[in-house]
């Protein structure tokens, strides 16, 4: 074998601690090192030249890279070496940055170990084969999880760019927390009127499917062939019938959960706009009286007999775009949030002052309807916390929101006294400082930097004792409603879907993306892509563009006809195999197939875990391109 | 004589926990040396008794965490690997301490710094491994002293 | 080190949830400040410290771990614990958990 070797300084990152003139000698005691050079950085033109320049020049048959992470550049270089006319998997790296120079603080002791790293990969080359990618199809049709401004912006964009997507949503009106909202910042556009044109869009798409009170239950397959089922919740309603007139939201005589009745709309400008029964409310489902909306209905589409339905269908790609919730109060009991119908959280404000809200938007206080003489913002609730009962990251969108708040009260009664607690203002985003100072500045917010130590309800009003921080002293005062910026959490549902999804999560529950910097969209797991809160804090512009480019990066997906597969499958060796088919019972992929006394692996279906390898035997079921004997060859130069 | 750990780690989680330890700057021992897999299950216990047997002196198997395994159920029958593994390990009279099974996420750079460091120290303070090398299962003294 | 006063964000949470932080020359999360600033001298002669009554209310609600309380024994330690000069810093009409208080030894 001819073996070109190929050591990189990146600069100064890896040959400040890694002797790199060293092991570019040293590599040269192996015979069939043929050529063995050093560079500053290998990834840029001239590396690439370097390298390409040498399989030509010493017909190199191998080629091993000593430098950062394949995870970094293996396609890059493979790329080189493709162009060079060297089969790409003729080529390894050894990881002497990550995992050698820039954990390493001995000079001595990192160059030792980037050699020995070196002569593993030089040992793994010598026993490699040339590997050539095969085929997979790709299923035209996308999954949308999750129905919030993220799922339909994403939706909407597939759906424009001429592919079908499945939009499926757990609750019976896609729109999310937007819907709930009164007022965005900075433009203080309101939500719904902003929002709900896209709903009907998605409605009456004619390439979006929705499913709405649905739930995604089981993913097999992977990038490009993924098979999902779908549970459709019962509503007992029938959609094809329901016309959306509310006479049975009418008739109901039932005050279900929040305060809504057992049959239900969410709100009135739901999509779809078709009721949902509470069967744990109902008074049929729990003890088979009533009825009165089946009779209130004309067209007849109330249906008692309901049941789940579900359907099985093909996606070539999914998006996550699960959401969030606040975070529950249980833990910061000093606030008196279960103890005081005043002590109310920024959601629930928002929602007394929405107009279609369960004020009407009066801005009244919840315990006894009168208008607050001040109110008390406070900030950073769960946020920002290092502990156990918080959650360690800023919650991004509270800032905002807050400002917005303090401006909505003031516009509704000027006289209202407003003042908000922080420990930072951030507003990172276009106008935002502009907002918030003009809440400052025009509406006289008064901005206490400082943070409440506990609201006690005290005749009718909540005594706060707080400490202002600029005046160094204790502030002590009376108010009438007290409002708290719960930090937000990933949806309950995010980990149950990240799971189906094999989509790794981060330790606050987020969907991991797959390089904080450089691909913010897509998961780690080829064929999923995310966008919007279940990724972590954002506020609606973020969420938006977010959507926007994991749409973008579905269709770019969608448009191939075939993908390549990896070509680091498994192979039998017919002439060791006895057909026994422990490989096939470990395939999570259902790719390997017993066939009369011997087996064969679907190389498309093939993801290249190498578990049948193992589970075989005898030896005759191999890893291309991690095969036994490069494995084993890496260990002995590992250990020698 | 420093010792020899062997770390085999999988491409989607630990592997890349480990370059988050890197990208992190966290320092770890550099006895530490990692063989990349595609995932923890395609470490095969013939490759493990082939590092004792080399000269490895602890050798670590690291992978996703349960339920979080890019390829499904990979890490499961890992999990289950390992465990007959030590039972191996403990009849061979070898010190179940010289292997260790780790989950460690894509995320967790420190917990991989830190786990290596623990690890190292553990083998360190179990010495060079002398028991199993070559091919052979060496004879304890006493062992000897009874002529098996 | 008893804990790492670096952590500190300055939020005011630990004064905030003092109970006797109104009647203190200098609230909690300034013995945390002035430490952080090298300068824990002013902490040792302020009379806050024998104020605290170590009911831990700072150190439960501080959002980064910070231990104000134990910034506060570390304080009172390091003056030593001649009863006599103990008592003439603490105000005879304090709760009588103050002297058990002032009194305990600073622990890890």
């Amino acid at each position: 074998m001819r073996i070109g070797v190929f050591v990189c300084h990146c600069g100064n990152n890896i040959k400040a601690t890694v002797d790199a003139a060293y092991i570019t000698e040293r590599l040269r005691d192996d015979s069939s090192v043929v050529c063995s050079a050093e560079f500053p950085y290998l990834c840029a033109e001239g590396g690439q030249k370097l390298i390409t320049e040498a399989i030509a020049e010493h017909n190199l048959t191998g080629v091993v890279i000593c430098a950062c992470s394949p995870r970094m550049h293996e396609t890059t270089f493979r790329k080189a070496a493709a162009k060079a006319g060297l089969n790409p998997y003729r080529l390894e790296i050894a990881n002497i940055r990550e995992q050698c120079a820039w954990v390493h603080k001995n000079k001595e002791e990192a160059t030792e170990k980037a050699l020995s790293l070196a002569k593993a990969a030089i040992a793994k080359i010598k026993l490699s084969q040339p590997l050539f990618p095969g085929e997979s199809r790709v299923t035209k049709r996308a999954l949308v999880i999750g129905g919030g401004i993220a799922g339909i912006q994403a939706a909407l964009d597939i759906a424009e760019a001429g592919f079908p997507v499945d939009l499926v949503e757990k609750s019976p009106s896609i729109g999310g927390k937007m819907a709930q909202l009164d007022k965005t910042f900075p433009t203080l556009d309101c939500s719904a009127c902003i929002l709900t044109p896209k709903m009907v869009d998605v409605a009456s798409h004619e390439k979006i499917n929705l499913h709405t009170y649905s739930e995604v239950e089981k993913v097999e397959g992977f990038v490009g062939s993924f098979t999902v089922t779908i549970r459709k919740k019962a509503r007992s309603v029938d959609m094809t019938k329901c016309t959306g007139c509310g006479d049975c939201l009418a008739a109901c005589p039932v005050k279900g959960k929040e305060n809504r009745k057992a049959i239900y709309i969410p709100y009135a400008q739901a999509v779809p706009n078709v009721p949902a029964i509470d069967r744990e409310s109902c008074l049929y489902f729990k003890n088979g009286k009533c009825k009165r909306c089946e009779k209130a209905c004309q067209p007849k589409a109330i249906d008692f007999t309901q049941e789940d339905e579900r359907i099985t269908e093909g996606y070539g790609a999914i998006i996550a775009a699960t959401g969030f919730e606040a975070i529950r109060l249980d833990a910061f009991g000093e606030y008196g949030y279960h103890a005081n119908k005043d002590v109310i959280t920024s959601l629930e404000f928002e929602r007394i002052i929405n107009a279609s809200g369960p004020t009407g938007g009066k801005l009244v206080r919840p315990s006894d309807g009168s208008v607050p003489a001040r109110i008390s913002f406070i900030q950073c609730v769960g946020s920002r916390d290092a502990t156990a009962r918080g959650k360690p990251y800023c919650s991004k969108v509270c800032c905002m929101y807050t400002a917005k708040h303090a401006i909505s009260a003031k516009e509704k009664h000027p006289e209202i006294d407003v003042e908000v607690f922080y420990i930072d203002v951030r507003t990172p985003g276009k106008n935002f400082e502009e907002f918030y100072r003009r809440a400052v500045e025009v509406y006289g917010v008064r901005y206490i930097k400082g943070q409440v130590g506990k609201v006690i309800g005290e005749n009718g009003s909540l005594r706060i004792q707080a400490m202002d921080m600029l005046e160094n002293g204790r502030y002590d005062a009376v108010t009438d409603l007290v409002v708290l910026a719960a930090a937000i959490e990933p949806s309950d549902s995010a980990k149950k879907v990240a799971q189906m999804l094999s989509s790794p999560i981060d330790a606050n529950g987020f969907l991991s993306e797959a390089h904080p910097k450089l691909r913010p969209v897509e998961s780690a797991t080829a064929g999923i892509f995310l966008c919007g809160m279940c990724n972590g804090p954002k506020d609606i512009p973020e969420t938006v563009a977010q959507a926007s480019a994991a749409a973008c990066k579905v269709i770019g997906l969608l448009v191939k006809d075939q993908l390549t597969t990896n070509p680091c499958t498994a192979k039998t060796d017919e002439n060791n195999c006895s057909g026994c088919g422990l490989c096939a019972e470990v395939c999570p992929y259902g790719a390997v197939g017993v066939i009369s006394h011997s087996t064969a692996v679907n190389a498309a279906l093939c993801q290249g875990c190498g578990g049948c390898t193992v589970a075989c035997p005898s030896g005759a079921m191999n890893l291309q391109g991690f095969s036994r004997a490069q494995i084993i060859a890496e260990v002995d130069a590992l250990c020698g | 004589m420093r010792v020899n750990v062997v770390a085999f780690c999988c491409n989607w989680c630990s592997y890349a926990g480990a370059d988050l330890a890197g990208t992190s700057r966290l320092v770890y021992p550099s006895n530490v040396k990692i063989i990349r897999v595609p995932c923890s299950c395609r470490v095969d216990e013939a490759f493990i008794l082939r590092a004792f047997a080399r000269g490895a002196d602890g050798v670590i198997v690291c992978g996703c965490h349960i339920g979080d395994c890019h390829y499904a159920t990979g890490n499961y029958h890992t999990r289950q690997r390992m465990e007959s593994l030590f039972g191996l390990l403990a009849f061979m009279g070898m010190e179940r301490e010289r292997l260790r099974l780790e989950w460690i996420s894509a995320s967790e750079g420190a917990k991989f710094a830190d786990t290596m460091a623990e690890f190292t120290a553990q083998v360190e303070k179990l010495g060079k491994n002398e028991r199993y090398t070559g091919d052979c299962i060496k004879a304890t003294d006493a062992e000897a002293a009874e002529g098996i | 080190m008893m804990n790492n006063e670096n952590r500190c964000m300055l939020c005011g949470r630990c004064s905030a949830a003092c109970p006797m932080a109104a009647r203190m020359d200098l609230p909690p999360h300034m013995w945390v400040y002035r430490t952080q600033r090298g300068d824990p001298s002013s902490v040792r002669k302020a009379d806050a410290i024998w104020k605290c009554l170590s009911c831990l209310c700072c150190e439960a609600r501080c959002p980064r771990g910070v231990k104000p309380a134990h910034v506060a024994e570390e304080a009172r330690a390091g003056q030593g614990y001649i009863l006599e000069d103990v008592m003439k810093r603490v105000d005879e009409n304090m709760p009588q958990q103050l002297p058990v208080a002032a009194l305990r030894k600073a622990r890890g």
